[in-house]
């Protein structure tokens, strides 16, 4: 089978396997709705009763556009797939992928990507109707040309947020017992690249440490995109940094993985 | 009375029992112990997050101050960590249970399924770092806000933290009497985890609705705002007898629903 070949059957398998649990997925953005709710009238409650008309850098508009595109974007990047790839080496099913002539990366990137498919075509359009909704209701004009820009940085976004679940799933070499731990980790990561509050909120400090790091260019950035904040030149600038950190993790992830497949042990399987 | 008592009696010595042999059990798996008090650490610093807002951007919520939320946020960690340790372990292997047949084996012994079934067991490491960071949150704002430290006021607290715990019983437990039904309930459960959260905030930042909605259809958000609220003296008469009736209705309708949901239980594999 050529290589071609191999990974497009994998990707279409993805976007089958996607399929199979539509309810889930609306559950799931059911629930994505009430945390957005939440934040609404907090942030309704802080603007209102001041004359500051910016918090943390960000107006009233901003921030609730913030909210609801960190949320939804939360939803697209989340792979889960730190989990998936930490029980594959701890149970000894990665075995079977070692001496298989695909190459692990490749086929879970590439599932991932066609589970994806479907989902994402989906929250696009939703997106962008909430975005038109609001932008009517707020009176705030997103430029054509970052809304052009959207589709690639969410999906350089979804690639990042791969890599970095890839890297950290490989700590699982070394643990003797992952059960909770890549819930802690994720938790942690959608807190860092300003899943639950943009990422000023943390202070000047924790903001130029976060600076130099991946997470950020996974919800931060392309949320707001789409709030209007920034400006095309800052947009091609981030895309450009989201490829740097891609190149960046890809470069961590091989080097984490083949020290960590010296110390596997292929147990189970 | 008596026979009433002495079957009281003989569920709590099992229910002690229970927690005796779960603390037996985790402690052989000491690391898995260590993880998820880990792993509520890290839910526990998403919701500090909110409380950092709140004194960042000096938030008033009517005439509720920065420190009379960290009132009503500490209760809503308090009541997350009990839930999390009394409830949430049960409640999720519910539907296993009906999937795979396993409540063939609990139907026969000799206690009420719906007691076995739904608290059995008891996770003693997740609840502690919410237990703590909600009692000093709890603390720091009583202190703050002045309110006197008496028996009344301490007695009336933990009055209306045990109907919030009878009704976190009472909600959360919908989503896995449902699995009767339908196999798979864990969207639903999601949406219920997502409501859960909105307790993170004292109910009058919401709108009038959801409060109304929030209060007597679905009272969730009974579970965390009465006690803060009655210390502050914010309840009403009215408010402080639905409090005590909530639970009350609530645990009665789940026993119907309960009751119904055996009757359907066709014991499909296993």
């Amino acid at each position: 089978m050529s290589f071609y070949m191999k990974y497009t059957r994998v990707f279409k398998l993805g976007v089958q396997a996607s399929l199979e649990y539509r309810t889930d997925f609306i559950f799931s953005l059911v629930s994505a709705f009430f945390p957005i709710m939440i934040q609404y009238y907090i942030w309704t409650a802080v603007y209102g009763q001041s004359d500051n008309g910016e918090f943390f850098g960000y107006t009233y508009e901003e921030m609730i556009l913030y909210t609801i595109m960190a949320a939804v974007v939360t939803k697209i990047v989340a792979t889960n797939m730190d989990h998936v790839i930490a029980s594959d080496i701890k149970n000894g099913s990665l075995n079977k992928h070692l001496v298989q002539p695909a190459d692990y990366f490749g086929l879970k990137l590439f599932s991932l990507l066609g589970q994806k498919m479907f989902f994402f075509s989906v929250m696009l359009v939703i997106l962008f109707a909430v975005l038109f909704y609001c932008s009517a209701l707020y009176e705030i004009r997103i430029p054509a040309a970052n809304l052009a820009c959207f589709a690639g940085v969410l999906a350089l976004s979804l690639v990042l947020n791969f890599l970095i679940s890839y890297t950290i799933a490989a700590i699982a070499f070394w643990l003797a017992e992952i059960s909770y731990f890549f819930e802690m980790t994720g938790l942690f990561v959608i807190i860092l690249s300003g899943g639950v509050f943009p990422v000023e909120v943390f202070g000047k400090t924790a903001n130029a440490v976060l600076s130099c790091l991946p997470f950020k260019y996974t919800i931060y950035f392309p949320a707001n995109v789409l709030n209007g904040k920034l400006a095309i030149n800052e947009v091609l600038e981030g895309m450009l940094m989201q490829a740097f950190w891609i190149a960046a993790m890809l470069l961590v992830s091989k080097a984490v993985w083949r020290i960590g497949l010296k110390k596997y042990l292929g147990l189970g399987g | 009375m008596k026979a009433w008592h002495g079957t009281m009696k003989s569920y709590l010595q099992i229910y002690l029992r229970f927690i005796k042999n779960c603390f037996i059990a985790q402690m052989e798996y000491r690391t898995n112990f260590i993880l998820g008090i880990a792993v509520e650490i890290a839910y526990l610093f998403s919701k500090l997050l909110y409380v950092v807002v709140v004194y960042e951007t000096d938030l008033h919520i009517g005439d509720i101050t920065p420190d009379g939320i960290l009132m009503f946020v500490g209760t809503y960690t308090m009541m997350t960590g009990l839930y999390a340790g009394l409830f949430f372990t049960n409640f999720v292997r519910i539907s296993d249970y009906v999937r795979t047949g396993e409540l063939d084996l609990l139907m026969v012994k000799p206690v009420s399924l719906q007691f076995i079934v739904s608290l059995r067991y008891i996770d003693l490491g997740m609840p502690i770092p919410n237990l703590a960071a909600g009692i000093t949150m709890v603390a720091i704002g009583w202190h703050a806000l002045g309110i006197p430290v008496t028996f009344y006021h301490i007695a009336i607290f933990v009055f209306y933290l045990l109907s919030a715990l009878l009704i976190t019983y009472g909600l959360m437990i919908i989503p896995s009497i449902l699995s009767f039904w339908f196999v798979n309930t864990g969207g639903l459960a999601g949406i219920f985890y997502a409501i859960w959260d909105a307790n993170n905030m004292p109910m009058p930042i919401y709108s009038r609705l959801i409060q109304r909605i929030g209060v007597y259809v679905l009272p969730f958000l009974v579970i965390t705002n009465f006690a803060p609220m009655t210390v502050m003296g914010r309840l009403d008469g009215g408010l402080m007898v639905w409090g005590v009736l909530a639970p009350v209705l609530l645990l009665a309708a789940v026993r119907q629903m309960w009751k119904q949901a055996i009757k359907n239980y066709s014991s499909a594999s296993g």
